[in-house]
């Protein structure tokens, strides 16, 4: 009686379509990242040129008083 | 890290409406038919106790108008300044109507009393736009703070009752006032 083996080709193809759809969630995960972190970026650099006491803004105080 | 406020000393306020005209002016290029940003408020009008306050967007720390927004168009800068994106209102008023100071303004002109984009002070700087962009100056109006100036209506005051700026630099001078003529009705009465 023959003895069956199994065949390995079948199983490497399913092992490369497990690595590759990992590598891919992978990706897409850090592409999401690195969005969000550019969104958070975004909002925080919105008014970099915001609030600072001047000259200007100095003298204003000093009226007031 | 400086919390930008208003305050109106009501025993400095003559109602003289200066402020209103030079928000007016300063924010022209944006501000649509019948929209004005600041108004005076005068209580006990003609009678003894009357006191005049200015009042526009608070810029309130914990704004109800940004809690009940259904399009999420509100946001706080890292000064403490509440502004919105014209882009994302969708006018349904809800702002207008948690507002305890009324601040939201809507266009007057749109047919069937639609209303259009909310408008509203700006605290004199600008909005989610780039600074000094001919689209910010547009929807927004001015922006002073990044020039480095306080908002237009709290500089040209004339008697200095309105106030703006750090919050702790703000208060610490109305405490200097208080401390000065005492706090008889300390606001109105």
């Amino acid at each position: 009686m023959k003895e069956q083996k199994p065949d390995l080709q079948r199983r490497s193809l399913l092992k490369a379509l497990t690595i590759g759809t990992a590598a891919g969630v992978a990706v897409a995960a850090s592409q999401v990242s690195v969005a969000q972190a550019n969104e958070s970026t975004d909002s925080a650099t919105t008014h970099q040129d915001g609030y600072r006491e001047t000259a200007h803004i100095r003298n204003y105080y000093n009226s007031l008083r | 890290m400086a919390t930008m406020k208003f305050l109106c000393d009501t025993k400095r306020c003559i109602e003289c409406n200066g402020c209103v005209t030079a928000c007016k002016n300063e924010n022209d290029s944006a501000l649509e038919w019948g929209i004005q940003r600041r108004r005076v408020v005068t209580l006990h009008d003609g009678q003894p106790g009357e006191a005049s306050i200015s009042v526009a967007c608070m810029h309130c720390s914990d704004a109800p108008c940004m809690a009940v927004c259904p399009a999420d168009c509100f946001y706080r800068t890292e000064d403490g300044v509440v502004l919105h994106n014209k882009d994302k209102c969708i006018g349904c008023g809800y702002c207008l109507y948690a507002c305890p100071f009324g601040a939201p303004q809507f266009p007057k002109k749109g047919a069937f009393a639609a209303r259009g984009k909310m408008d509203k002070c700006t605290f004199c700087s600008g909005g989610p736009e780039e600074n000094f962009s001919e689209a910010e100056r547009q929807k927004y109006g001015s922006n002073r703070i990044a020039e480095g100036k306080l908002p237009m209506c709290a500089e040209l005051c004339a008697t200095k009752a309105l106030l703006a700026g750090d919050a702790e630099v703000v208060s610490g001078i109305y405490r200097e006032r208080v401390a000065y003529r005492g706090a008889d009705n300390a606001a109105w009465k």
